[in-house]
């Protein structure tokens, strides 16, 4: 494990800082064949819940300049579903496994994360609580954007699990730093940011909303400076490790994110642009640390310089 | 399934606003079905973000050896009008093949295959598809309509094969004025399929699977979708399917050929 890019995130040790934001990458087999499963830091997989659920209806996504907005609605098969039927697949791969958990209640996200120990869990690694997802009317945003409210949520998960626990923050709100604080007070070992931002497209020729549930989740570059930002506001608040999410198609970007303070990344967007950009990501980064004669990653890890 | 670099070999004009680009990609596509599609990405170009399905049209072979796929386009948007810049040499990022493909097997010998428009792009591929699994080229008819002659394509393709083509025209330019459906209705009044397969825009494709519904024959639609991924990771593509447990299959990994019964497509038009 221990390399120039090894990663401790809050318990949780990963082989590198390069993580597949949840549902970006599936349960990791939709890529089998475009990607070493071997060789990535964690798959974070499809948001799941305690009860499958269908989704929004069509048309869930649509391009804006340099963005994706998507309003996916959290389709979900179900934790038991991808216990029985998906985990196998992944868990003998060398990348850590975290669970993306979502809840219409503090009691629903507890449940998820309560059925995780089981000893047929045991290729979970870890859970990332998704108090961020913009789409989905009960749960979710609802509970991300007053820390008191997150903090209930966090709590219920904390009692509910052993394995190191990641909050997935909105960017939707005045001040993040306020609900990171208050999530690292409750128990989580980590936090990640930013999901999606909050935005919708119209068809003029109709007057018609362009996604089925009017509104949506903007990703992919357009939203990266907003996601630094965040995460270098967030890094400076909280001592716990701050995973950077938003934007992210290349080493570069990969950097940015990890000078500002993050120490690790998630690449979501990208993914489907670029299938195999996970493994550009890991090369280029070493490269980086090879060139600037930077032993390991933990020493670049928040050293902006703003003089 | 993979993502590969390809030559461009040619990106010809094809008609008005149409082309036809020839890819020199692995030989994984030499065992593609019909219906099956790849996504399309150009290198050098940030805009648009998202990759670009399309339906692979037929496989490029040179004395019987492999060399590529070529895919039929019509330019209608930022990266179609970029792709039909994209001279001959140069490289593109191709995701494929993808999806599940028309079914094809030696029982069907006589059907009828329904086009609109750019919808014709992967019928070629099946009607080759067909008469290789043992079908009688002139058992099978293909109905091809558009607007406008403009948007009747690969007729001699079809008749080159030996094909029984019906043509129609919204405009009356080219062939019998009316519509593609029109010229499936007559055709089904002296003979009866064992497929029907269509390919073209949802009004078209939804008109189609009643007629076909109604006179008691499979029918396989194509169904094109906005989609991110390709790979069934994003769950963008989503349709109302009655098979599906959750009510909705997602195009890119259920289909994009589809059995017209399980989907409901009157309220997506």
């Amino acid at each position: 494990m221990e390399n120039s890019l090894s990663v401790n995130i809050g318990g949780l040790l990963l082989q590198n800082p390069v993580m597949t934001a949840s549902g970006t990458f599936g349960f990791g087999r939709e890529f089998e064949s475009l990607v070493d499963l071997n060789r990535l830091g964690a798959v974070i997989v499809k948001g799941l819940a305690r009860e499958p659920s269908p989704g929004n209806p069509p048309p869930r996504i649509v391009e804006t300049p340099c963005g994706l907005l998507n309003a996916i609605g959290l389709e979900n098969i179900g934790i038991e579903a991808f216990i029985k039927d998906k985990l196998p697949f992944l868990a003998p791969y060398a990348s850590a496994v975290i669970v993306n958990v979502y809840g219409q209640t503090p009691e629903a996200y507890a449940a998820v994360a309560q059925r995780c120990e089981g000893a047929d869990g045991d290729g979970i690694d870890g859970l990332e609580v998704n108090i961020s997802c913009p789409n989905v009317k009960a749960g979710g945003v609802s509970f991300g954007v007053a820390p008191e409210a997150a903090a209930e949520v966090v709590c219920a998960v904390r009692e509910k699990t052993t394995k190191p626990l990641i909050v997935k923050l909105t960017p939707n709100v005045t001040d993040v730093t306020g609900i990171a604080e208050a999530v690292v007070a409750a128990g989580a070992d980590a936090v990640s940011l930013i999901n999606t931002l909050a935005g919708m497209a119209i068809d003029i020729n109709s007057r018609r909303p362009k996604l089925g549930n009017i509104t949506g989740g903007l990703s992919g570059p357009a939203i990266k400076p907003v996601a630094l930002r965040m995460v270098w506001e967030a890094a400076r608040a909280v001592d716990v490790p701050v995973i950077g999410v938003g934007g992210i198609s290349t080493a570069e970007d990969a950097l940015e994110f990890i000078i500002a303070g993050a120490a690790a990344v998630q690449i979501g967007t990208a993914n489907f642009t670029n299938p195999g950009v996970t493994m550009e990501v890991i090369d280029g980064i070493r490269s980086f640390l090879s060139r600037e004669a930077i032993g390991h990653i933990t020493e670049l890890i928040g050293t902006l310089s703003t003089k | 399934m993979n993502q590969e670099t390809a030559e461009i070999l040619w990106n010809a004009p094809a008609g008005a606003s149409v082309y036809r680009i020839g890819l020199s990609c692995g030989s994984e596509y030499a065992r593609a079905d019909a219906g099956q599609f790849a996504t399309l990405r150009l290198p050098e170009e940030s805009s648009p973000l998202l990759r670009r399905p399309f339906s692979i049209h037929r496989l490029i072979r040179n004395d019987g050896e492999f060399q590529g796929i070529e895919i039929l386009y019509k330019r209608v948007g930022e990266f179609t009008r970029k792709l039909s810049q994209a001279p001959a040499g140069r490289r593109i990022d191709i995701l494929g093949p993808l999806g599940k493909g028309f079914t094809v097997t030696a029982s069907i010998k006589r059907p009828a295959l329904v086009a609109g428009g750019i919808g014709v792009a992967p019928m070629v591929f099946l009607a080759e598809k067909l008469i290789q699994a043992g079908m009688a080229s002139d058992g099978a008819v293909i109905c091809l309509g558009g607007r406008s002659a403009d948007d009747v394509l690969c007729a001699p393709d079809f008749q080159a094969m030996g094909l029984k083509t019906r043509i129609t025209s919204e405009d009356g330019s080219i062939g019998e004025k009316g519509r593609v459906t029109e010229a499936l209705s007559d055709w089904l009044k002296d003979h009866s399929p064992d497929m029907v397969y269509a390919c073209g825009p949802v009004p078209m494709l939804d008109a189609v699977s009643k007629i076909a519904e109604k006179q008691d024959i499979a029918c396989e639609v194509s169904i094109e979708t906005v989609m991110a991924c390709g790979v069934g990771a994003c769950l963008g593509c989503a349709i109302k399917d009655t098979r599906h447990q959750s009510g909705y299959g997602h195009v890119c990994i259920d289909g994009p050929v589809f059995n017209a019964a399980r989907l409901e497509l009157t309220d997506r038009h």
